[in-house]
């Protein structure tokens, strides 16, 4: 069972590249790592051989929106774009609050039966802000951490109390950080482009002052926190000081936070109305250099869908996301690393070995004895994001009808192929 | 010159010359307005809908009145809202309209960006009549047709523009050509009501309207809308008067050949005293005027510039 011979492909590490080997896997597991291409097998004719990604952060909409996603075309999505693990996000409608919705969500992974989902339960009830949900018994019924995502904890004394009630164990608690009353009824950053635009804009400084009052708390708390979608600058560096405080910190960025700035606004595309919002040219720079220079811990596609109808509205009706799971290895590849910004073992750690590390899952790490979580890529290949190309049910996101190179071919969970693209 | 382009949807996008161009039209237009019948048949057979998303007086009957003096045939479409929420979408109204076999669109929407929208997803020409708080070019250049009339030259123009810019379309239409033409716009506003960043343009910023008003050309006061006190931007009207309205004192003070302008509607006693609004140096009802001489300009130009 699950036995697999890859042959003729490049591995690639977050620390190493070693080209022309033969990955044997038996029972799921890697069995041996040699080098040539004696052995029968499939051949990936020089291709790359990653290790499987695992995304921190996504929304499937199921329950309650299945018109812009369910759980089976989101898992689609994401084996599609090379994941085999991910976190989703509680802001269902209703809210995932409650340990009945997460025994749910563990039956619905256990169908599709190709992908492994870690739900994070809602830190409070319905994600109001007032009382702290019933964590534990989430916990066991297989809730893998929580969060707040969409609004975050408003409530300062609230967002302690779940954080401290949780903090007896050593869960992954993920925060969404946004000063509401400074981003209300804003659309993109505050600045020229939303002065020009007549967009209204939204202070950056919304996000690191919620930044700070966070990771105040859990410093305090003395308890781990996850800081999602950084934007900014400013975030960054807080980020860096409390780092040094506090060990159990670590922090994520999307793609597209990485790729585009806001000046893009000036086409009044909604396909890249997102929050938090696009920032300045020079936040851009400091958070790629934040994913070269290891401050960004792991990068997280915030999978957000929302249906063309939804989205081919007047720009201050369209809904906030941007889809991410089929885009996220095709454009960090085209636009950071074929430019030169990053190079292709950091891609590796940010989307497998860390964000698996934080999750304390299966290593992302290709050597003998690791669980066979894979990912084959062809860096050559150019792709055309189109309908075709995406398998969620909606298609929000900026690379549409754009070209990109970097083509995920295979993913494989636990020595099973669980996607192959066709030609 | 010829004229090119298919749609206006911003100030923005035009050069110096094509603002000169509709201005220059825009006069031949007014001659024809003051005849006794005011009819061409530029427009003849042609279809114009005038798609207002948001309340107006003064501009839909200003377009509806050029494109009837053009001898077009014209349908005007008013509705509150438009939002997924609360029915058809804007784009389902639009290419709904446009089966219906139209020519030119004209649209006034609060969202900024519809009229670009629009434009990129039907045939028509659209013409911008306000994106929310984005652009208003009509009103920009009737304003600049305006000024014109007693101004030659815009260069070295010392223009005021006074009341609340953050939020008024009107104004960057204003700034966008002013800086083409390379005029010395002054802004004044409370800084609640200024935007934070202006890099990209090259003016002064004066928060003392006394200061600000001396020695200006060109004095453009905006309309001071109420729902800013209820968010919060400025504590009450009076207060408001008495630091940023142009008074009938503080119009005494100004310069003897400066221009006062408004896009309309005025609030008497709000952000202008009545008797400034009918004073001598007052040329708001010319705008109103050169509206209809300006947007039959625009209508005849984007229908290619030639009758029938």
């Amino acid at each position: 069972m699950n036995n697999l011979v890859l042959k003729n492909c490049n591995i690639v590490n977050y620390d190493k590249i070693d080209k022309n080997k033969t990955v044997v896997i038996k029972n799921g597991i890697i069995t041996s790592i040699e080098n040539g291409n004696k052995q029968e097998g499939i051949d990936l004719k020089g291709k790359y051989l990653l290790p499987s990604f695992v995304d921190l952060h996504s929304h499937l909409r199921e329950p309650g929106e299945e018109f812009k996603e369910d759980i089976f075309t989101g898992c689609e999505a994401a084996l599609s774009g090379g994941y085999t693990s991910i976190v989703i996000m509680p802001n269902t409608k209703p809210p995932i609050d409650n340990p009945q919705s997460i025994t749910y969500i563990k039956k619905r992974e256990q169908e599709f039966g190709r992908i492994e989902i870690y739900p994070l339960g809602a830190l409070t009830k319905n994600m109001e802000s007032i009382e702290i949900t019933e964590m534990y018994d989430m916990l066991k019924s297989g809730a893998k951490g929580f969060s707040d995502d969409g609004s975050g904890t408003k409530n300062s004394r609230v967002f302690l109390n779940a954080l401290r009630y949780i903090s007896r164990f050593d869960t992954f608690v993920s925060v969404h950080c946004e000063d509401k009353n400074l981003t209300e009824g804003g659309q993109i950053n505050e600045s020229d482009v939303s002065i020009k635009t007549g967009l209204s804009g939204i202070p950056c400084i919304e996000e690191d002052i919620m930044v700070y009052r966070n990771l105040k708390i859990a410093t305090y708390l003395k308890t781990g926190l996850h800081i999602a979608h950084i934007s900014t600058k400013d975030t960054l560096s807080l980020i860096k000081d409390f780092k040094k405080k506090n060990k159990k910190i670590t922090c994520e960025v999307t793609p597209h936070h990485l790729i585009f700035d806001e000046s893009v606004h000036f086409m009044y595309d909604t396909n890249f109305k997102v929050k938090p919002s696009l920032k300045s040219k020079t936040d851009v720079e400091f958070l790629i250099k934040g994913i070269n220079d290891g401050h960004i811990d792991a990068i997280a596609t915030d999978h957000a869908p929302h249906q063309v109808y939804e989205k081919e509205v007047e720009f201050i009706y369209a809904p906030f996301g941007i889809i991410g799971f089929e885009t996220s290895f095709p454009s960090l590849y085209t636009n950071l690393v074929l430019k030169n910004k990053t190079d292709l073992k950091t891609i590796v750690k940010l989307l497998a070995y860390n964000p698996a590390k934080i999750l304390n899952i299966d290593e992302r790490y290709i050597k003998t004895g690791n669980v066979a979580n894979l990912t084959v890529v062809d860096l050559d290949k150019e792709i055309t994001v189109d309908r075709k190309f995406i398998r969620s049910k909606s298609i929000n996101t900026p690379f549409f009808n754009k070209k990109l190179f970097g083509s995920v071919e295979m993913t494989i969970l636990k020595g099973r192929i669980v996607f192959r693209r066709n030609e | 010159m010829n004229w090119t382009k298919k749609h206006l949807l911003s100030i923005e996008e035009l050069t110096k010359q094509e603002i000169d161009f509709i201005i220059e039209n825009g006069f031949s237009f007014k001659d024809i307005l003051l005849r006794p019948i005011k009819k061409v048949p530029a427009l003849r057979g042609k279809t114009v809908v005038n798609l207002f998303f948001e309340p107006s007086t003064r501009t839909l009957v200003s377009f509806s009145l050029a494109e009837k003096h053009l001898s077009a045939d014209s349908v005007n479409v008013s509705t509150k809202t438009s939002s997924v929420m609360k029915g058809e979408s804007l784009l389902d109204t639009a290419k709904n309209i446009e089966s219906m076999k139209t020519d030119m669109v004209v649209i006034r929407h609060s969202s900024p960006g519809a009229a670009k929208f629009l434009s990129e997803r039907i045939n028509s020409n659209v013409i911008n009549a306000g994106d929310g708080t984005h652009e208003h070019p009509t009103q920009a250049l009737l304003d600049f047709m305006t000024i014109k009339e007693i101004y030659k030259d815009f260069k070295n123009l010392k223009v005021l523009i006074l009341g609340d810019i953050l939020h008024s379309r009107v104004a960057r239409s204003l700034l966008w050509g002013f800086s083409k033409y390379g005029s010395k716009v002054t802004l004044c506003a409370p800084p609640t009501l200024m935007p934070l960043y202006l890099n990209d343009f090259d003016v002064t910023i004066e928060y003392d309207i006394d200061k600000a008003i001396l020695d200006k050309d060109v004095i453009y006061i905006l309309r001071m809308q109420l729902e800013r006190q209820e968010k919060g931007l400025f504590p009450s009207l009076r207060e408001y008067v008495k630091e940023y309205s142009m008074t009938y004192e503080r119009y005494l003070r100004i310069k003897d050949r400066s221009i006062i302008m408004h896009p309309g509607p005025i609030n008497r006693g709000v952000e202008l005293d009545g008797n400034v609004a009918d004073s001598e140096k007052s040329v708001i009802l010319d705008q109103v005027t050169n509206g209809v001489a300006i947007r039959m300009a625009i209508l005849y130009l984007l229908n290619g510039g030639k009758n029938e």
